[in-house]
């Protein structure tokens, strides 16, 4: 078994019953084609960085689960014919896993900051820049 | 600073702070696709992904940036060109 994610996007209108469709929807492609889901945790709504179909925010969820490859071409073909999944991307995560040894992930939501220690450096580049054109 | 016997011709040295790969440096930043907000530090304004001679990435983590970049505008998390409205 390997391991994926599916990060994938949904239309932010749905409502509560709708999202709850979705998530059984594929949780239970992914049950019925011999895998686990690992994790499935939906992310909320966020603004999207270009309209996707007329939309400009969308709903992100992110399901982890083990599988074997034959798996992902089933579930992404449901993606694709599934019109409330607007985007999709399947990860592959680990070449060799077992969802029992590793037990479930605890279902976390990333916050929305960047990481820190980067926010730093902006300024001192410019600086660098204009000594490596002068040294050329 | 190597060349300066070999080379010495030239006159001016101009001083290059030597600067590491930020993710080398410290093992708790993590490149994740999932990370628009890390990896828009990455992009100019207008949403190209900024060299490596700027951003000081080693070629390893230059490698997983422009693939967690890629990955991200997949899923419009970032944005593949920002137009400047005239």
């Amino acid at each position: 078994m390997r391991k994926y994610e599916n990060f994938f996007m949904v239309q932010p209108d749905l409502s509560e019953d709708a999202l709850g469709a979705v998530a059984g929807k594929f949780r239970g492609v992914v049950e019925s084609n011999g895998g686990t889901v690992v994790s499935y945790v939906p992310w909320g709504k966020k603004k999207l960085a270009y309209p996707v179909k007329k939309h400009d925010y969308g709903y992100y969820i992110l399901m982890k689960f083990a599988a074997g490859p034959e798996l992902i071409a089933e579930l992404e073909r449901n993606m694709r014919l599934d019109e409330r999944v607007l985007k999709f991307i399947t990860v592959k995560l680990d070449d060799d896993y077992s969802p029992e040894q590793n037990g479930t992930e605890a279902d976390v939501v990333p916050s929305d900051e960047a990481q820190p220690g980067l926010a730093v450096r902006e300024d001192e580049d410019e600086d660098d820049v204009e000594l490596e054109d002068e040294e050329a | 600073m190597a060349f300066a016997t070999t080379r010495p011709r030239r006159k001016k040295r101009f001083f290059r702070r030597r600067r590491v790969c930020r993710f080398c440096a410290d093992s708790n930043l993590k490149i994740d696709y999932k990370d628009g907000k890390t990896l828009r530090y990455f992009l100019t304004e207008r949403g190209k992904i900024i060299p490596r001679r700027i951003s000081d990435n080693c070629a390893k983590h230059q490698r997983q940036m422009t693939l967690a970049i890629k990955r991200a505008r997949q899923m419009a998390l970032l944005p593949y060109t920002i137009t400047q409205s005239i």
